[in-house]
């Protein structure tokens, strides 16, 4: 088992609203109707379809106290939002996808794309839209750092291990189970913790990943109270269930 | 003569400076500079003899005794995490360090870490090219240690095992003075880990004897109430000249703020209760119970240092007798437990930094009512062998017979580390804490601490860092980030 604590609030976060998705709706259509208001920055969970996807989903299942599945794969962070939804800019560090042959020590895996990869409700039925409270200004200071510094957490070095582990190589076991994060979501804990949040208080090491990222949006919302900072806030829709509860 | 600066250990606005000058019978006038500027500092202990006049040889003039004194001032109103040029004139002899104060706050994570040295258990006898001073002086700029903290036997002053010790003060005084001066000056040696970085000492059982204050049958001295009072006294004064954290005492031990870090430093060895009542001093078991509060009220991250492990299950009375006695086997061990207890109550975990057992520990404990971590204990130990008579002979013996059939055996002096007791002081808190080991190191060795701030907790990576010159065995071992946070 993971060193995951249990939050000891008794209800969920009611700042976490279900919100489904209309029929037809695409994810870009559904994040401007849910883009949340006030001050700080925005990231998205997304839980996907494709045999990477699954991988990732599964492999989180330690974090739950039922193991079953999780409903996200993926994280992103948004710097800011363009006029075009499609446009919007955003930091991750992808397992799949475009550009995933790029050449990642320069920027410590740290990559730039846009919103209009996570269009596709197909690929991406399940999508979260978390508001954190951190100035853009200083996570932007903190990730520009993090490309820069290796040695405060080597994302390369996780991107070799969850890519062994997704594809199956040699018989690698999930690196989660030895403390190594799933490289995105460990990025955004590194570079949020940098900036004075904590993203994840339910973890007792950096084995960071969307999971955990959503219990702490979900369930973590009176540890965030009790340090006068506003809890994480935002919608979700979940329509792609590995397992029913 | 010859004079001699370390760094010691004080708040970020100012530095404090250990002095020795050796062999001399008065003490001379000190001219001091900053900066090169002359400046006045605060005396925390005015330069003063480490032998008292009752411990000089009957009938000598003083002033014709060339001997040590030393003292501990204070230059104040400094900036944080600047260099300093500190110089120091006795007539025509001086010396001059550059020394740093410590940061104000521990650094967030891409600013830097905040780099604590964990030392102990120094024998210089099995240490005469002075490695270990060597490796720490040494050190990768990256990884300079900010705050040394040397947790016990700093010197051996019960050795050589088999030496005929006189039972008379004035003779006793001056062989401890002796060992002090060797380990304090010159390089390569000893004093460059004094200079690796300002410095907070507790002493252990070698800063007298082993098993201090209680009898101790390979110790003729200490077989008798007499010989144990000259022996203290001779042992006390040079722990005051050489070692005691000014203006810290045994009974208001010293507290050190890098917020969100907060140090206590309990001397748990010089006033402990031949009766085993205590090894803490009631009034400094008084501080500590203020210094909780306080890290409770501020939400600080507590460190408990100590000169033997809170882990350790109490000794038989025969064991105890011949070895040494552990924390558990004094009465006070309760409280102090239920100090720390009131920190997981609270909802934080505390630091608990030790040495004394001659290996390397890295120990997780976990409450079972929270399911949170509670404490992690990091034992650094040690940094020379002592030399234990007969038992070193059969080792070599041992792992020479191993080297001709190919099983050359690594540390052969040294023994494994012990794995923990499943659960933490059970006489105290029942079945609550469960211990996990998460290292153990074997072989002379220094740990370094690596705090920074992230999100609004603290984490940490412990490296032991290995003291030999067998590149098959000098690997650093990195361990960690380990996360500390505020329930």
């Amino acid at each position: 088992m993971m060193n995951i604590l249990s939050s000891s609030a008794s209800r969920p976060s009611t700042g976490l609203r279900k919100a489904t998705r209309a029929k037809g709706e695409d994810n870009l259509t559904w994040l401007t109707r849910h883009k949340p208001e006030g001050d700080g920055s925005v990231i998205v969970l997304l839980g996907g379809t494709s045999p990477t996807a699954f991988r990732l989903r599964v492999a989180q299942s330690h974090l739950r106290h039922d193991l079953h599945p999780s409903s996200w794969s993926h994280v992103v962070l948004l710097d800011g939002w363009a006029r075009r939804p499609a446009s919007t800019r955003l930091h991750e560090i992808r397992l799949e996808g475009p550009n995933i042959a790029d050449y990642p020590p320069p920027t410590n895996a740290v990559q730039t794309g846009r919103l209009a990869t996570y269009a596709d409700p197909a690929r991406y039925p399940n999508i979260a839209v978390l508001r954190v409270p951190v100035p853009p200004k200083e996570l932007r200071a903190a990730l520009a750092r993090f490309r820069m510094q290796r040695t405060v957490l080597d994302a390369v070095d996780l991107v070799v291990r969850w890519l062994a582990f997704c594809w199956g190589v040699a018989g690698t076991g999930n690196p989660l189970l030895g403390g190594y994060g799933i490289p995105t979501a460990a990025m955004l804990d590194v570079v949020m913790g940098a900036a004075g949040f904590d993203l994840t208080p339910g973890l007792e090491s950096r084995a960071s990943c969307p999971e955990a990222i959503w219990q702490s949006a979900k369930w973590w919302h009176e540890y965030y109270e009790k340090q006068k900072l506003p809890a994480l806030d935002g919608a979700y829709v979940v329509a792609h269930k590995l397992m029913e509860d | 003569m010859t004079v001699v600066l370390h760094p010691r250990a004080a708040p970020a606005d100012r530095l404090r400076v250990w002095v020795g000058v050796f062999d001399v019978g008065t003490a001379p006038p000190l001219q001091w500079f900053l900066d090169s500027v002359p400046t006045s500092p605060t005396a925390l202990r005015s330069l003063a003899s480490a032998r008292t006049d009752a411990m000089l040889p009957r009938g000598a003039n003083p002033a014709s005794v060339p001997r040590s004194f030393t003292g501990v001032y204070e230059f104040t109103g400094l900036d944080a995490n600047r260099s300093y040029t500190v110089a120091v004139h006795a007539g025509a002899v001086g010396a001059t360090a550059t020394l740093r104060t410590l940061p104000i706050e521990v650094p967030r994570v891409f600013d830097g870490a905040f780099t604590v040295l964990l030392v102990s258990c120094f024998h210089r006898d099995e240490d005469p090219a002075g490695l270990a001073g060597t490796i720490v002086s040494r050190l990768p700029a990256a990884r300079r240690p900010d705050l040394s903290l040397l947790m016990g036997d700093q010197v051996y002053l019960d050795l050589p095992t088999l030496r005929d010790f006189r039972d008379d003060e004035t003779w006793l005084a001056e062989k401890f003075e002796r060992d002090y001066i060797m380990n304090w000056s010159g390089t390569p040696g000893y004093a460059q880990i004094l200079d690796a970085a300002p410095s907070v000492s507790l002493p252990d059982d070698h800063e007298y004897w082993n098993n201090y204050p209680h009898p101790s049958p390979m110790i003729g001295n200490s077989l008798s109430a007499g010989g144990r009072g000259r022996w203290a006294r001779a042992a006390i004064a040079m722990e005051e000249a050489f070692q005691r954290p000014y203006p810290a005492s045994v009974e208001h031990p010293l507290v050190l703020n890098i917020p969100p870090l907060s140090f206590f430093f309990p001397d748990t060895r010089t006033g402990r209760d031949p009766a085993r009542g205590f090894t803490m001093h009631p009034d400094a078991l008084t501080r500590m119970h203020a210094w909780v509060d306080g890290v409770i009220a501020r939400r600080d991250f507590p460190v408990f240092v100590s000169g033997q492990s809170l882990y350790s299950p109490p000794v038989g009375s025969f064991s105890g007798a011949v070895k040494d006695y552990e924390l558990p086997n004094y009465r006070d061990y309760g409280a102090v437990l239920g100090e720390l207890g009131r920190l997981t109550d609270a909802g934080v975990p505390a630091l608990l930094l030790t040495g004394d057992v001659h290996w390397g520990r890295v120990t997780e404990t976990r409450d079972t009512r929270s399911n949170r971590t509670s404490m992690y204990e990091i034992i650094s130990s040690p940094a020379s062998l002592v030399t234990t008579v007969g038992a070193d002979q059969v080792s070599a013996v041992g792992a020479w017979l191993g080297g001709l059939f190919g099983r050359p055996k690594s540390w052969p002096r040294h023994s494994d580390p012990e794995t923990p007791p499943d659960l933490l002081a059970r006489e105290v808190f029942g079945p609550r804490f469960h211990n996990t080991i998460h290292h153990g190191q074997r072989g002379n060795h220094v740990a370094l601490l690596r705090f920074a701030r992230r999100g609004d907790g603290l984490e940490f990576t412990v490296t032991y860092w290995p003291i030999t010159r067998d590149a098959a065995l000098a690997a650093p071992v990195d361990l960690g980030p380990f996360t500390l946070r505020w329930e």
